[in-house]
């Protein structure tokens, strides 16, 4: 190994790669935050504030894929996929979208949604649980007084429940950024390894194949910098523009 | 009192009640098929991905467990995994209950560096990590992959376990002491042993990260031999895929799944517990 001075850094923002994983990763972070964060809120709410019979079955069960390798769930998903044998298709085909089948993962323009959903698949039962157990920190009290004052369901999860577990949110939602960058990557690297055509790479997938198929291990680690500023730029900037008043209860 | 509202709300309650229940499905479904897709033989493999397995057929198991040798990564991981649990649980039960129960110069600056390893993703040290243990010869040997497993085990272990020593009542360790108990004494006879939910759901959280773990194990473990099962699954999907031999395929996967599920249809309170007590509240 020789020192090169910034030469790796140089030669990564003239290297159109990096740009497209850029991209993919924050593809990955925004899409999944919608979707996992908007199910997981939707869930724990509903776990939160009613007392169906079935609810605690639900809650065992829709946390289930997190104690699974994401190993698993991207091999499940990736034959799932499968245009052959595959669930998706057949089931398309069952309810008369046949002519709506896709190679998923083959096409550029559908792989990058057709990996955000096992992401979302595996997660958003573990978000759920967060956010749940920081809802029955609230007092019944606020809820029975705001119906009362007549506020429905929504008006008490807008008015109550979300100003309450901001905090819990917040923290949630800086660990899901750091997830989004670090843990896609098995999920990739099993599922597509960053094709067809580089439509899906990812920094991480590119920083391994570089450090470990072509031993530029210099150019991966400028890389697994550049990628921690963005993280911990990201995570500076939420909790910056996402801080609000505390509430004390 | 009656609710009004009960009409409206039965409505409101009828959808909620169906969306849970078509979410459940979603989630448990691809499982279940991966289960009974295990059991068919090739030729109902393609015929249908709805159809159920027409025999109860085990050869698919025998196949990835002998043939494909699933039953020998299963045994590395197994060794694995128990090394890592256990030294783990050594260290950081020791390094716990002293960073929460002694005073002492520079206490607070450890366990913010324990810490600090909670939010550093892991793949951003595999580089440096990798010549590390290739400097130190412990690459492609399972002592280098556990002594990585326990150090990466150890920031949320500590992390958890420091919250539980905190709460034990000082009167105990000081009878300890009054009837003659040395430091270590009251450690091991005492301290240890009323730690126990603690140190049990921190081995699981240990059990399920080192179990799956797809990315130290497929970096620093190269010979076939010593390969475990996550790194041996993948290696498999690569190669059957060309044979066309689904079933093993599947039969693996459920196999790698079962562990997990029997740790999770026995601890399941335990694991959401501890996730929900402190989990990210960093």
């Amino acid at each position: 190994m020789t020192f090169v001075g910034f030469r790796n850094f140089l030669r990564m923002f003239e290297d159109p790669i990096i740009w497209q994983a850029l991209k993919n990763n924050l593809y990955f972070m925004v899409w999944g935050t919608i979707i996992i964060f908007g199910f997981s809120l939707f869930f724990a709410t509903i776990m939160a504030r009613k007392k169906y019979r079935e609810i605690g079955f639900y809650r065992i069960i829709f946390f289930f894929p997190n104690i699974l390798s994401i190993i698993v769930v991207g091999l499940i998903w990736k034959f799932i996929y499968n245009p052959s044998f595959g669930l998706l298709n057949a089931f398309m085909e069952a309810i008369g979208l046949g002519s709506f089948t896709k190679v998923w993962l083959g096409d550029v323009s559908t792989v990058m949604p057709a990996l955000v959903v096992p992401q979302a698949w595996m997660y958003i039962g573990f978000y759920m649980l967060l956010l749940f157990a920081a809802m029955q920190n609230i007092p019944e009290s606020f809820y029975e007084s705001a119906k009362l004052d007549g506020a429905g369901e929504f008006k008490q999860l807008i008015h109550i429940t979300i100003p309450l577990i901001w905090e819990t949110m917040r923290t949630a939602f800086v660990f899901f950024v750091i997830n989004a960058f670090s843990k896609t990557f098995n999920l990739v690297y099993v599922v597509t390894r960053g094709g067809p055509s580089r439509s899906s790479e990812l920094l991480t997938t590119y920083l391994y194949q570089n450090a470990f198929e072509f031993s530029n291990y210099g150019y991966a680690t400028a890389i697994g910098v550049f990628l921690f500023i963005i993280l911990f730029v990201i995570s500076i900037v939420v909790l910056k523009f996402t801080r609000a008043e505390v509430y004390e209860y | 009192m009656r609710n009004p509202r009960t009409a409206k709300n039965s409505i409101f309650d009828i959808i909620i009640r169906t969306i849970l229940l078509l979410y459940s499905i979603i989630v448990i479904y691809p499982v279940i098929w991966t289960v009974l897709t295990s059991f068919k033989t090739n030729q109902e493999f393609y015929a249908s991905a709805w159809a159920l397995p027409k025999s109860i057929d085990f050869s698919n198991y025998v196949n990835a467990w002998y043939t494909a040798k699933i039953g020998a990564y299963f045994t590395n991981s197994i060794i694995v995994v128990a090394i890592t649990i256990f030294v783990t649980l050594i260290l950081c039960a020791t390094t716990s209950y002293t960073l929460a129960r002694f005073k002492f110069f520079g206490n607070g600056l450890i366990g913010k560096l324990y810490m600090s390893g909670l939010y550093v993703p892991t793949i951003l040290g595999i580089v440096p990590i990798f010549l590390l243990l290739v400097d130190l010869d412990l690459i492609n040997k399972w002592t280098g992959l556990i002594a990585i497993y326990t150090t990466f085990s150890l920031p949320f272990s500590v992390f958890v376990l420091i919250g539980f020593y905190k709460t034990i009542p000082n009167e105990l360790s000081e009878a300890a002491r009054i009837d003659g108990c040395t430091e270590y004494g009251t450690f091991w006879k005492i301290m240890f042993p009323i730690s126990k939910t603690g140190l049990v759901t921190v081995s699981i959280f240990n059990y399920i990260w080192v179990w799956n773990d797809y990315l130290f194990a497929m970096t620093f473990i190269s010979s076939d031999a010593k390969r475990t099962l996550p790194v041996g699954l993948v290696r498999l999907t690569d190669t059957l895929q060309f044979k066309t031999e689904w079933g093993s395929l599947f039969a693996g996967l459920v196999i790698i799944m079962l562990p997990s599920i029997i740790v999770y249809a026995l601890f399941q309170s335990q694991l959401t517990k501890g996730l929900t007590a402190g989990g990210i509240k960093g």
